[in-house]
């Protein structure tokens, strides 16, 4: 893995699952590699943070699992974006945004 | 928020399935992985490794997700109660003291806390029943001990007026007996309560079928109505319904009288007391209610919306003073107030519940106390395992909680078996429930009953769990792993285990001192002479309640009453036979005016308890005649009217000088009763309960009666050999004078002894019991602490034995810790015990709360009953052989 690669800040796990679920539904492999992949492997999520992450979405309600087949036929755990879900990515979207933002002027202006 | 719990639910309760999820789901990103790193050259070893080190631990990772699940806090829970359970099952010995003690104290105070909810919290099952009131007279100002006599009529009418605190206000003329004419079968007692007809409608109460009393059924001339109870309706007409709307032929010993039965009473209601078989409307005369001297009737008040107990015990104490100045013979010393009815019928019972509570909550301290002492000594052999356990990750607060379920299971464990032991206990509470309110209530298993258990139960548990928990929250691990289970556990354990040791002591202590006080008592009373003799006698009861107020029916009824006499004093067997309004020990009532002849007319009080008897009634109770004589059958109508009185009277009214030859009257001083003269002087009897100083007393010949309220009413019949072997003869006789008079109320004069002392017995026996089962714990307590020291210091032994100590020494030494923990108990209990048995002072008869031999009795007992469990251990200690003593580790 190259040296770039950074831990994910906290509390950011959870955005980014729900980002990457809206495009559809998933299996926690895929998520995981879809976030290392569009990230251009600059975040290094650590693949054992992932389950328990996608097992406390799921407990809140935000994604819901459904068992299905993968492309090679085997038996995978699929989770899909809930309503609820997509709100509380907007949400988490907006406040991510003015976080980043602030962030980015106190850097800028100091 | 719903998708929440039955997310957490379906992991809970498919817990099985969630898990294999789990694995297939981790499974699969794992073959993802490895396929992922083959494919991007790797060898299949390499490509494993590789995905093992991505993803981390998979326990870890697992224990992760199961905690992502929310489920963790419960299962921990469940864990614990698993590894208690296992715990619990291994030490069978430790499981079995610690439930059997829990048991006992749990059981013991569950059952006695039915009790209390039964008797005083659980409201009455009136209307709004803490606004309901019974009101009495207070004749305590006039030093005759009478607190709660009964009202007048008069009294009552001026009580109905006071609209400003009553909403209303009703009067019960009570215990009347009425001979339920036979049809063809045996006549049967019925116990008559008449009353007022706005009774029921006050106290809420409707009947089970029918109607109740209407507003002009309670006035004179009015049709008879009558009311029945369940129970009479039931035995007697078999609980037909068509019974409503007949009519029944009721016989006062009088005339016989129709009353049409207008309702049942639904089951349970009797009112006010326990046995009441029928309900009729008391119709006062105007002449009746305006008498403020005759003390016979209940009054029951019901309490305005807003009106406190206070204010209108207020505004009757002016009502009162009013009285005094229309009628300052009658009411001179007189003033009214008012008991909330729970508490009226509970006023005698009440200390000596709150005294059963207190004795089972100190049971059930010792008990823990008991049990946090082995829960220490234990808590020292399983250092090494809660060491090891710290050691692994568990944090303090991990352990304490594990450990605090543990006890929790002993305590939950100890409450369930304990609701068994409560319930088998339940017939024999029912007995400790107040006599009137034996019928309207019942110790049952009800929801405060249960909570109350389990808060016990839990209470108990944190209270022997947390001290032994606490110490490992604290302690040092390495200690605990370098200590071996024999390793000692420190001044502090030490001080804690005797802290607990005295504390059960003085607590036994004082139980002991409870128990002993009571049992003093009751012997005491059980020796005082209550002025007559009550062996050997034959008491037959219910003859005519309300005498007849026409001369010639009064005359007939005297008649027959001689015949009947005459006819039983003929039996073979019978010494001397009498009849009495009322016997001894029974009633507070039945009080009259009276007026000595040349006394001031002053307002000052002359009140005596009212009797008509007839001869022989003194000889077959054998009151001794103390001057004078006795009557005889030369006091008949037309003789000279005659009175006997008893000593105190003597004394009261007539102090140095001879009462005999004195005259007094009947009533106050205007009354238009004839001047009887005193003609004997007879022995104080106790009337109202052994426990009460005897009053001033008058009896008057029933000849000469006419126009007193009493009639004889309970024959007394003295005979040779056991009361009970002449029951038939007597009733024979009695039929053969009288064929309807009922004859079923017949009892051997013991048993109104016996039920005077019957609660103070229950009393004194219940709580010496609990006493004896208190020392009986503590002892057990003593000897395992003492055992469990003589183990901590037996390498100690060892040592002091090998260089030279004798064996005596090494005993003196243990009993000596011993003792003077057994000392240290002794002495906080007794400190302790002159404060609170000072609270018991109302419970005891003649014997002083600080009563010096039942004090030292009590520690002598204690102290001993210690030595004893302290000296088993210390003789182990010293039959050490000091080679092995050494060894041991």
């Amino acid at each position: 893995m190259p040296n770039r690669a950074i831990d994910l800040p906290q509390g950011t796990l959870d955005l980014l699952i729900l980002k990457t679920l809206a495009l559809g539904p998933q299996h926690g492999w895929a998520v995981s590699e879809r976030i290392q992949q569009v990230s251009s492997e600059v975040l290094r999520v650590q693949q054992g943070s992932l389950y328990p992450a996608l097992h406390r979405l799921e407990r809140k309600g935000w994604i819901k699992a459904k068992w299905g087949s993968s492309e090679n036929n085997r038996r995978a755990k699929y989770y899909e974006l809930t309503t609820a879900g997509k709100k509380q990515l907007a949400a988490e979207e907006v406040s991510w945004k003015t976080l980043t933002d602030a962030v980015a002027l106190i850097l800028e202006t100091s | 928020m719903f998708s929440d719990l039955c997310f957490r639910l379906r992991a809970l309760f498919r817990r099985m399935a969630s898990e294999t999820e789990l694995d297939v789901e981790l499974k699969f990103h794992f073959d993802s992985q490895v396929k992922k790193n083959i494919r991007s050259g790797m060898t299949p070893e390499e490509a494993v490794r590789e995905a093992r080190m991505a993803l981390g631990g998979m326990t870890q990772l697992k224990e992760d997700c199961r905690r992502a699940w929310g489920t963790a806090l419960i299962e921990m829970l469940v864990q614990d109660i698993g590894y208690g359970a296992r715990l619990l099952v291994r030490n069978p010995g430790f499981s079995t003291t610690a439930l059997l003690t829990l048991t006992l104290g749990i059981g013991a105070t569950t059952a006695i806390f039915s009790l209390v909810d039964a008797v005083l919290l659980r409201p009455l099952p009136y209307r709004d029943p803490q606004r309901l009131l019974e009101i009495y007279e207070d004749h305590s100002g006039v030093g005759l001990g009478l607190t709660y006599d009964a009202d007048t009529p008069g009294g009552y009418v001026d009580l109905k007026r006071q609209t400003q605190i009553f909403e209303d206000v009703a009067a019960v003329d009570d215990g009347n007996a009425f001979s339920l004419a036979a049809d063809g079968g045996e006549p049967r007692t019925v116990m008559d309560e008449s009353v007022t007809w706005n009774l029921f409608p006050m106290l809420g109460v409707n009947p089970l079928c029918g109607r109740l009393f209407t507003k002009d059924e309670d006035r004179p001339g009015h049709e008879h109505v009558a009311l029945l109870s369940y129970r009479l309706w039931r035995e007697r007409f078999g609980g037909d319904r068509q019974i409503v709307g007949h009519d029944i032929r009721l016989d006062n010993r009088v005339a016989i009288e129709r009353y049409t039965v207008i309702g049942i009473m639904p089951p349970h209601f009797s009112f006010p007391e326990k046995n009441a078989d029928i309900w009729i409307p008391r119709a006062f005369t105007e002449q009746q209610l305006s008498s403020h001297g005759e003390h016979y009737l209940l009054v029951f008040a019901r309490l305005k919306d807003g009106v406190t107990l206070g204010r209108a015990n207020s505004d009757m104490l002016a009502l009162a003073d009013q009285t005094r100045q229309l009628y300052p013979y009658e009411r001179s010393l007189h003033r009214f107030f008012g008991q909330p009815l729970q508490e009226a019928y509970t006023r005698d019972s009440r200390r000596g519940l709150l005294l059963l509570m207190t004795a089972v909550g100190f049971i059930l301290l010792i008990g823990c106390a008991n049990l946090a002492n082995l829960l220490l000594a234990r808590s020292v052999a399983r250092q090494r395992e809660i060491g090891l356990r710290a050691t692994l990750g568990a944090s303090g607060s991990r352990l304490v909680l594990q450990l605090l379920t543990e006890s929790a299971l002993l305590g939950i464990g100890g409450g369930l078996f304990g609701i068994g032991l409560a319930w088998t206990s339940f017939a024999f509470l029912e007995h400790l429930i107040p006599a009137d309110l034996s019928s309207t209530i019942s110790v049952s298993m009800n929801l405060e009953v249960l909570s109350f258990v389990l808060v016990v139960s839990l209470l108990s548990s944190v209270a022997f769990g947390l001290a032994p928990a606490l110490r490992f929250s604290k302690g040092d691990l390495n200690t605990f792993l370098r200590e071996g289970p024999r390793g000692s556990a420190g001044p502090r354990h030490n001080r804690l285990g005797a802290a607990l040791m005295a504390g059960e002591i003085a607590l036994s202590l004082l139980l002991l001192v409870g128990g002993g006080l009571l049992l003093k008592s009751f012997l005491r009373l059980r020796s005082i002479d209550p002025g007559f003799r009550a062996d050997h006698v034959l008491i037959m009861g219910h003859f005519v309640k309300s005498p007849p107020a026409d001369p010639g029916e009064y005359g007939e009824r005297m008649q027959i009453f001689d015949g009947m006499l005459s006819d039983v004093r003929a039996l073979p067997g019978v010494k001397h036979a009498g009849f009495t309004s009322q016997l001894p020990l029974g009633w507070a009532g039945g009080r009259a005016g009276f007026f000595p002849e040349g006394a001031a007319p002053n307002p000052a009080l002359f009140d005596a308890n009212n009797r008509v008897i007839t001869p022989g009634y003194f000889e077959a109770m054998r009151v001794p005649l103390i001057r004078g004589r006795f009557f005889d059958q030369h006091d008949g109508p037309d003789a000279p009217p005659v009175v006997i009185i008893n000593q105190t009277m003597a004394r009261t009214f007539w102090s140095n000088q001879d009462a005999i030859g004195k005259r007094m009257k009947f009533g106050g001083a205007g009354s238009h009763s004839p001047w009887s003269q005193i003609v004997g002087i007879v022995g104080d009897v106790r009337q109202v309960d052994l426990s009460l100083p005897p009053g001033p007393e008058m009896y008057f010949p029933h000849w000469q009666a006419l126009g007193n309220y009493m009639t004889p009413h309970e024959l007394v019949v003295e005979v040779e050999s056991s009361p009970m072997g002449l029951a038939n003869a007597v009733r024979h006789a009695i039929h053969s004078v009288d064929a309807e008079q009922p004859t079923d109320d017949i009892f051997p004069l013991d048993d109104l002894i016996d039920t005077d002392i019957a609660p103070r017995r229950t009393q004194a026996a219940l709580v010496s019991g609990l006493a004896l089962l208190a020392l009986m714990i503590a002892s057990v307590g003593i000897y395992g602490v003492m055992a469990y020291l003589v183990s901590q210091r037996t390498q100690e032994m060892g040592i002091r034995m090998a260089l030279g100590a004798q064996r005596r020494g090494v005993v003196m030494l243990i009993l000596s810790r011993g003792a003077k923990i057994t000392l240290l108990g002794v002495v906080i209990g007794i400190s302790a015990a002159a404060g609170v048995t000072r609270l018991m002072q109302s419970l005891l008869f003649e014997v002083s709360a600080a009563d010096p031999f039942v004090l030292v009795g009590v520690s002598t007992l204690l102290i001993l009953v210690a030595l004893v469990a302290c000296i088993v251990p210390a003789c182990r200690a010293a039959s050490l052989d000091p080679v092995r003593a050494l060894r041991a580790e």
